[in-house]
């Protein structure tokens, strides 16, 4: 008599996650835990208890990548389509790709990255549930900046600016920006990096960064990205999780790790929010089509979402919301103004394009910062006359540089907007400049390592960009005729205008 | 952490800023990207018009340390500045006030910028009088 082999047992998605993950580690018998995860210790944390993590993916690699296969399948088609359709001439106008130049130039790179830290966290960490968790998020990374690169490079086939951004982004001085914060988050220790990209960029900046971008593409009609933003919305409400816990569960395994940790969340909410400023003239000033104000969005998506709601809880650890929030929320009323200034002035070094505010969005804007733009407007005004009598604003050589940011030093005091604020710190006989109290506090506490800052300014200056003149530097850059400068008479422009005389002489076809 | 700043001597800066410790994997203690020495016989120098916000931000020149103020006006500050329709090079640098670090200077045209007290990014601030 033979007897028939059960039927394996099926698992239930927790059961697999628990014996795909948690029970496939095991204790160093060959060599101590120090030796096999050395990385975990000379940050000063203290954990006691790594089964205390709870994964907030609870994947299994397969159900995981099932699940993402589907997303992408929609994506492309999507971005097939759109291609096909010559989807381009529906959006709202050629200089709203001035937004997703930047994202590109600025913001893909950075998934990358993020891609890289998590990678080398999952091999890392001691736990198996944060080693599973880190190792989901670097997948999700890597997905995305295909994703973003893929999603945009349909655009690079008419419009200028989104060639070289990979190039770009490690060369040009406004790229520097994302660039150097991220550097920043990856020569740091684990927990650090936890902090400042798990926490503080994925949880507590997350939406300012990430949604203003995808609903002006929504409200400008690039599809493609708003799909793309779509498809990454359940991934970063993941990363959201994963950063929250990671906060969590270093506050719940030892309370000395309570001030460390508020250091960093000191620090590193400043280094997110300079980053932001960017996005802050993106909403403001880049969008043909309004979505909010960078005002509304700070008070919805910081002050009242993260302030209002994430601080409270954690109190009960004995956090406090980050050192110098409240010249954040002070600036949330003139920040738009300056970043664009200092983006527009600049704009012949850069691969995009800027133009004065036209009369109907400047409306706009004073009815958006009844209280400072008008004190804008006057700039404004006088660059409109200085166009009529044949100049137009572009700066004739190099800015002062923050040493922590790297954004040109123009952010003003809090109660003068035609004061320009400047601190500094002298350092084993060396100056270093800051934008502000913010920048230098950072650097007091870590002079050693931001004073090895590659500030493009000084390494322009030191020969080590191409060339000592503005046409060397710029192919320098990799850039071409047509990335930068003013968008009105641009390349883009003539364009635009060109393939939408063309679609009404063929009525559309 | 800090002290008020102190300028002792032209070129001699006192530290505001004590050491710190550094938490690190391993020794760490790289030099300066921006130290003066990078740039042969000049220095970095932050130019600073307080008060006129055409200019987003402070210039930044590179200039010889013995470069006479006279020379530096000609070669360097005027083409920047004319870049603002409502600055007039021809009123001199007598149209300004000046300041070095919070201190008053009188610029003229033979003294260097380093007798003048300008240091490796040093702010050299002027304002309309």
């Amino acid at each position: 008599m033979t007897i028939a082999p059960k039927a394996p047992r099926k698992l239930s998605m927790k059961q697999r996650y628990t014996a795909l993950t948690r029970d496939l580690d095991w204790d160093p018998s060959y060599v101590t835990t120090e030796e096999m995860f050395p990385l975990t210790s000379f940050e000063g944390i203290k954990i006691h208890d790594w089964s205390k993590w709870e994964d907030p993916f609870r994947l299994t690699v397969d159900a995981y990548t099932k699940y993402q296969a589907e997303k992408d399948k929609r994506l492309y088609a999507v971005l097939d389509g759109f291609a096909q359709s010559q989807g381009h001439l529906s959006l709202t106008d050629a200089s709203y790709l001035n937004a997703m130049k930047l994202f590109l130039q600025g913001v893909s790179p950075l998934e990358y990255q993020a891609h890289r830290n998590f990678a080398m966290l999952s091999r890392h960490l001691n736990g198996p549930g944060p080693r599973f968790a880190s190792l989901c998020q670097s997948l999700d990374e890597i997905r995305h900046a295909q994703t973003e690169i893929h999603t945009l490079s349909n655009y690079n086939k008419y419009y200028s600016g989104f060639h070289s951004y990979l190039h770009m982004h490690d060369r040009v001085w406004y790229l520097s920006v994302p660039k150097s914060f991220f550097d920043d988050a990856l020569s740091a220790g684990p927990f650090e990096f936890l902090i400042a990209i798990g926490f503080s960029f994925e949880y507590l900046l997350t939406n300012l960064l990430f949604v203003p971008f995808m609903s002006g593409a929504s409200f400008n009609g690039d599809l493609p990205t708003m799909t793309f933003g779509f498809s990454a919305q359940s991934d970063e409400s993941r990363h959201m999780t994963l950063g929250l816990e990671a906060i969590k569960f270093l506050l719940e395994q030892d309370e000395a790790n309570v001030p460390i940790v508020q250091h960093w969340i000191d620090k590193w909410f400043w280094r997110g929010y300079r980053v932001t400023a960017l996005v802050a003239q993106m909403l403001d000033y880049m969008l043909p089509r309004k979505v909010m104000s960078w005002r509304e969005a700070f008070e919805l998506y910081f002050e009242q979402q993260m302030l209002g709601g994430l601080f409270k809880d954690l109190e009960f650890y004995g956090i406090r919301p980050p050192l110098h929030v409240d010249k954040a929320i002070q600036e949330k009323d003139y920040l738009s103004h300056q970043a664009y200034w200092i983006l527009y002035q600049f704009s012949h070094a850069a691969a995009f394009t800027t133009s004065v505010p036209t009369d109907e969005h400047m409306d706009w804007l004073q009815e958006q910062y009844p209280d400072t733009f008008p004190v804008y407007r006057t700039l404004w005004e006088k660059e409109k006359k200085n166009i009529e009598n044949g100049g137009r604003h572009f700066v004739r050589g190099l800015p002062q540089l923050c040493q922590v940011c790297q954004i040109p030093m123009g952010f003003t005091e809090s109660d003068d907007p035609f004061v320009q604020a400047q601190r500094e710190t002298i350092f084993e006989g060396e100056r270093y400049n800051f934008c502000s109290d913010g920048c230098k506090y950072i650097f007091d506490h870590e002079p050693v390592k931001f004073r090895q800052a590659w500030l493009p300014v000084h390494q322009i200056y030191q020969g080590n960009c191409g060339a000592a003149d503005l046409p060397g530097v710029l192919q320098w850059y990799g850039m071409q005729p047509g990335d930068g400068g003013e968008y009105q008479g641009s390349l883009d422009n003539e364009n635009w205008k060109k393939w939408h005389d063309m679609a009404e002489e063929t009525g559309g076809h | 952490m800090t002290a008020t700043i102190e300028q002792t001597s032209p070129g001699a800066l006192v530290d505001t800023l004590e050491a710190q410790p550094i938490v690190s994997i391993g020794e760490y203690n790289f030099p300066s990207r921006s130290a003066r020495e990078l740039y042969g016989d000049d220095m970095l120098i932050n130019v600073w018009w307080k008060g006129n916000p055409w200019f987003v931000a402070a210039a930044m020149f590179r200039a010889p340390m013995a470069m006479p103020f006279g020379a530096f006006w000609e070669a360097l500050f005027v083409p920047y500045h004319e870049e603002d329709p409502d600055f007039d090079a021809s009123k001199g640098w007598e149209q300004f006030d000046w300041s070095i670090s919070g201190q008053s200077v009188t610029p003229s045209a033979d003294v260097s910028l380093t007798d003048l007290g300008m240091t490796h990014k040093a702010v050299l601030t002027f304002s309309s009088k």
